[in-house]
């Protein structure tokens, strides 16, 4: 390890009086800064989920592709459907003494049965080519998430969208390693919630395991709304732990998915309420920038197609600063940033190829 | 192809006056005489049978015990020796019933979790009785109750024979009795029991089938309680004396009439109802410890609808007062978590009263019992019987889904249809489903707020209506790994195959992922009559005449017993018009109350009471030929599909014009494309907004119409503009416009887009 990746709270007994001097006096220091900027702090998870906005607020040009991206991919869907009603929707009228076709506000609902009728599987042929997309998706978030912790334990200046995607392709591959375990791990929790298990369970509780069969509805309804938000909730920490995984592959340039994911599990064990705090607020962020700007749109009267850039817009901030705030929680709390420093030194290097955006 | 007519343009004056000189041109199919309806409602049945019952429930809640006394009268002019018993709970008796055998063959393997079953243990005959009131005949002779076995399902017993000693003459009256136990099943498709001692008591004693002229032939119409079918009996009295555990006091609904003041209470703790009612053919009751009795008084003038009121009473050549509901008793058996669906239901079930009685007579009992299941015994909801439906509803229900409103509107409808009007349930379902159906779905049209689509949230629902179902995929099917649903192993052959669900379709996640305040369309509103279409989506397999216990599965009996005949009773209102149909069907429901009326009483009614109805356009009027209409929709089982084929509108070539108006040669095609023949409504509306209608008689494949030198193009050709032809299974091709409305297209495109990125965004951050 160098001495320029040991962490402050190793060195400050040896390096204080150096410090104290030096910071009295106005010295631009590269490296010094540098080590700053990647001193870990004790910050509050607030803290750390503003800089994370901030971090994601103050990269335009990558929010610029990440947008494009997101008007994009839906367009395979949006443009058959557009086609579609095109013909099939565009001779109807309100039938006299029925309810007005005006779908942003009220629509019959013969109008869309006409449709499906005409074209019988069309529709769901249209929503089906939805599904590879899901998966790209998915898989492009691995790209976007290593970008997002690099950049957090990157000093701005060498913030680019450049930058973001290189490192999102350098992991790319590890973080595919961790995506993979995933499907297992959802796999479980979903036999867990759904399979063999909760039926014992149900069985139990309930005539058959069926929750229509209870004497209370009340109570059959309470028993699936309880297992509905248990099973969100084992998701989200599997999505927690899946992060903190990549987050530590990222603070420790380390490329082995299970023991990334071992790492994963043992940050969340000492800090669960921390990291599910975190990436909850940031979720919730997320969540009410959505209701918002619903509500700003329909109070302003703004056209719905206005909901297609302000929606991702925040989404894709409030996410990239879930994923900037774990990372810098991550190496604030680890010291673990060395390995970082090397690979970003290697990319300093040009390891990458110089690419322009 | 028929020789095409050739119209000059439209008069200047018509075209200034527009569309709403053509409708008036076009006017209302024929015209209407207001002479009295010759029809009368009667009053009582024929009272062919006469129950007595003194049974006692037992005090596990659902095995019931007693004695059985019946009169039945030979109505018909063949004399019998036997009597045909229908013992419909033991189809609940195991998996070798014809009814369960029946429900496995058509992919239905659902057991009740617990059995019911009914023996008999004696039955005696107690003697014949000639119309004069002599009884003639031996009495208390032993008869052997005898089960009969069926085709497919030897050792069925919901089919029983005595023999009798004697013969019973036409106009003889036979009196048996006989001694029973029903053990009814945990509720489980209409009957049954539930955890808390809720019981929904249905078929539950042995019950005569009915002798009559059925092929030709007179015997007993006593068929086995099979998969497809309800129920058909004869109309009669019964006088029931109930003994129940005093947990049930204040706690009891039934098809009779409680007598006295209420339950007697008996030494051994117990409590009797007694109860009686006239002029029904079954008898139900329910008792539920857990659940609120509570009593309205029905009156007209809460409900009151003038101009319905009005119309009917010049239809009917009757005066309002005549044709107004008379009061009743609206009785609702609540659970305590439903609480607050009480005014639904008794909104429904008065508004329901209301217009059932307006249009078709009276509500004629004391009471109607409505029973709101319980929630382990759902199984019983949505069923009726005489005087007693159940309903059925969940927690958090949106208002705008119409619930329990639909169901109860349409269990009550049953009292006319089915209930008073008594057709054959084993073979023409259509004749109460169908009518009934029909009859709901005004009602629901007239007197609810439109039903929204809606989504579900932990079992509440909220409003909005998806732009496209999100990607699934069958389990077992590779494609399914694309939505991150499941992963299937390969098929190596070797190994077993192995299936992982990786994700569930629970509602939260659903709404998390489309969210559907911001993605969904904001209301989309449903019209109950319009809605019957939705089932041109599955193959009519099978015309209406088709015998409702023969049907092919289940969907094929709700497409043939409910919307098919609903979509042609509407189809031919709307061709007859509002006030010659209202005769149509008040007069039929007169004829048959208390009656059993076959298909071809109807027609009959029809031709009679629906003669003279025509369409009227600009270039012919076209009588409607009923005979031919019912041979399309009741006998064949060809769709209807008319279809815009052309519009042209070319510039005329003007010889020697050089200047002046432009002027056009127009021509519309319109084809049939099936061979259901009926006359049809054709409208042109033209650049500036004027419209013309025309009719086309439909007896060809192909008709054309044109117009040569017409000042102006034209804009558009609708077919059916009213829309009358519910039966028509495709309009998206009946209009043609030379400008289509893309706006449309444009806000279907945009929603559709914000959803899919929005789901996208959601599994950008999955995995």
């Amino acid at each position: 390890m160098s001495k320029e990746n040991t962490s402050h709270a190793e060195s400050a007994p040896f390096n204080m009086p150096t410090t104290m001097v030096v910071d009295a006096f106005p010295v631009r220091d590269p490296a010094r800064r540098e080590a700053k900027d990647l001193a870990p702090r004790e910050r509050s998870i607030g803290s750390h989920l503003a800089g994370g906005v901030w971090a994601a607020l103050a990269r335009p040009r990558l929010l610029l592709f990440l947008m494009g991206v997101s008007l994009v991919l839906p367009l395979v869907v949006a443009l058959p459907a557009f086609f579609a009603a095109d013909q099939h929707l565009s001779n109807f009228e309100a039938i006299p003494g029925g309810t007005p076709i005006d779908l942003p506000t009220v629509a019959p609902a013969w109008i869309f049965e006409e449709w499906f009728r005409a074209a019988p599987t069309e529709r769901n042929l249209i929503a089906q080519s939805l599904a590879p997309l899901l998966i790209l998706a998915s898989l492009f978030n691995l790209v976007i998430t290593a970008g997002w912790m690099r950049n957090a334990l990157l000093k701005r200046r060498r913030h680019s969208l450049r930058t973001f995607l290189q490192c999102g392709g350098h992991f790319f591959f590890p973080f595919l390693r961790t995506w993979i375990l995933a499907l297992p791990m959802f796999a479980c929790i979903t036999w867990i919630f759904w399979g063999t298990p909760a039926e014992w369970l149900f069985e139990r509780m309930l005539p058959e395991g069926d929750a229509s069969q209870a004497a209370s509805e009340q109570t059959g309804r309470w028993l699936e709304t309880l297992r509905q938000v248990l099973f969100l909730i084992a998701l989200w920490k599997t999505e927690i732990l899946l992060d903190l995984a990549r987050a530590s592959m990222i603070c420790g340039n380390r490329r082995s998915a299970l023991v990334a994911i071992g790492r994963g599990i043992g940050f969340f064990l000492r800090s669960p309420w921390q990291v599910f705090g975190l990436m909850s607020l940031g979720f919730a962020l997320e969540l009410f920038w959505i209701a918002g700007a619903k509500a700003v749109q329909e109070l302003a009267g703004w056209p719905m197609w206005t909901l297609l850039l302000i929606l991702p817009f925040g989404r894709i901030v409030f996410r990239g600063a879930r994923y900037v705030s774990l990372a810098s929680f991550y190496a604030a709390k680890t010291h673990d940033s060395s390995a970082a420093e090397e690979s970003r030194e290697a990319q300093d290097e040009g390891d990458f190829p110089d690419m322009a955006f | 192809m028929r020789p095409t007519a050739v119209k000059p343009f439209l008069p200047k004056l018509q075209r200034k006056l527009g569309l709403g000189l053509a409708l008036t041109l076009s006017g209302a199919p024929g015209l209407f005489a207001q002479e009295p309806l010759p029809t009368h409602l009667p009053t009582e049945s024929p009272r062919t049978v006469a129950y007595e019952m003194d049974v006692a429930l037992a005090e596990d809640g659902h095995t019931i015990s007693g004695q059985l006394k019946v009169t039945w009268v030979n109505q018909t002019s063949s004399p019998t020796d036997e009597l045909y018993w229908h013992v419909y709970n033991n189809a609940w008796e195991g998996p070798q019933s014809a009814w369960l055998t029946e429900a496995r063959m058509k992919g239905d393997d659902t057991m009740p979790r617990e059995f019911g079953h009914t023996e008999v243990e004696w039955a005696h005959f107690l003697g014949i009785t000639n119309p004069e009131g002599e009884v003639i005949g031996e009495g208390n002779l032993d008869l052997d109750f005898e089960y009969l076995p069926q085709p497919g399902a030897p050792l069925d017993r919901t089919v029983a024979r005595v023999k009798l000693p004697r013969k019973v003459l036409p106009q003889h009256a036979v009196t048996v009795e006989l001694h029973f136990t029903a053990t009814m099943p945990r509720a489980f498709r209409r009957s049954g029991f539930g955890g808390e001692g809720y019981l929904h008591a249905v078929q539950w004693f042995p019950k005569l089938g009915v002798f009559e002229k059925v092929g030709g032939e007179t015997s007993w119409n006593c068929p086995p309680y099979r998969y497809l079918v309800e129920f058909y009996a004869d109309y009669g009295s019964y006088k029931v004396n109930l003994t129940l555990p005093a947990r049930y006091e204040n706690h009891f609904v039934t098809s009779g009439s409680i007598l006295g003041t209420g339950a007697a209470h008996n030494e051994s703790g117990t409590i009797t109802y007694f109860t009686e009612a006239q002029d029904i053919h079954d008898y139900a009751w329910t008792v539920d410890p857990e659940a609120r009795v509570i009593e309205r008084e029905f009156r007209a003038e809460m409900y009151r609808d003038e101009e319905e009121e009005q119309k009917v009473a010049r239809a009917l050549g009757r005066s309002v007062e005549m044709v107004r509901p008379s009061p009743t008793k609206m009785i609702l058996m609540l659970q305590p978590e439903h609480a607050d669906l009480e005014e639904r239901y008794f909104d429904a079930l008065g508004k329901a009263i209301y217009y059932f009685g307006l249009w078709y007579g009276s509500y004629p009992y004391p009471t109607i019992s409505c029973v709101d299941p319980a929630n382990d015994a759902r199984a019983t909801g949505g069923m009726e019987y005489p005087r007693l439906i159940t309903g059925g509803a969940s927690l958090g229900v949106a208002e705008t889904t119409l619930r329990p409103q639909g169901v109860t509107v349409h269990e009550f409808g049953h009292q006319f249809w089915y209930g008073l009007v008594g057709n054959d349930e084993f073979r023409h379902a259509w004749m109460d489903e169908g009518f009934n159906t029909f009859s709901t779905k005004r009602i629901m049209n007239k007197a609810f707020p439109a039903q929204l689509d809606t989504y579900s949230v932990f079992g509440t629902e909220y409003v909005g209506h998806a732009p496209l179902p999100m990607p699934s995929y069958e389990s077992g099917d590779s494609r399914g790994f694309l939505s991150l649903e499941q992963w299937e192993s390969p098929d190596l052959g070797f190994v077993p195959d192995v299936s992982l669900a990786l994700r569930k379709h629970d509602s939260l996640g659903r709404f998390l992922a489309e969210l559907p305040p911001v993605t969904y369309f904001p209301k989309v509103s449903h019209d109950s009559v319009l809605d019957e279409r939705e089932k041109f989506r599955v193959a009519w397999g099978q015309p209406l005449q088709h015998p409702t216990m023969d049907l092919q599965d289940t969907m094929q009996r709700r497409i043939n017993a409910y919307y098919r005949p609903a979509l042609t009773l509407e189809t031919m209102a709307r061709l007859m018009g509002e006030e010659r149909w209202t005769r149509v069907l008040r007069a039929y429901h007169e004829r048959f109350r208390f009656q059993h009326p076959q298909p071809e009483d109807f027609l009959r009614t029809v031709q009679e009471f629906g003669h003279g109805a025509s369409l009227k356009g600009e270039n012919q009027s076209v009588t409607m030929d009923w005979a031919n209409f019912w041979e399309h929709a009741y006998v064949g089982n060809a769709p209807m599909d008319f279809k815009v084929h052309h519009l042209t509108s070319i510039p005329s070539m003007q010889t020697g014009q050089t200047s002046g108006a432009p002027q056009f040669d127009v021509e519309i095609g319109i084809t049939r494309s099936t061979d259901f023949a009926v006359p049809v409504e054709v409208r042109v509306t033209w650049e500036d907004g004027s419209a013309t209608d025309l009719v086309w008689a439909g007896n060809d494949w192909v008709w054309t119409y044109q117009w040569s030198k017409h000042p102006m193009p034209a804009a558009k050709v609708e077919i059916d503009p009213r829309r009358r032809l519910l039966l028509d299974r495709d309009w998206s091709n009946n209009t043609f416009t030379r400008e289509p409305h893309s706006e449309n297209a444009w806000h279907v495109g945009v929603q559709t887009m914000l959803w899919a990125q929005q789901v996208l965004q959601y599994f950008g951050g999955v995995g």
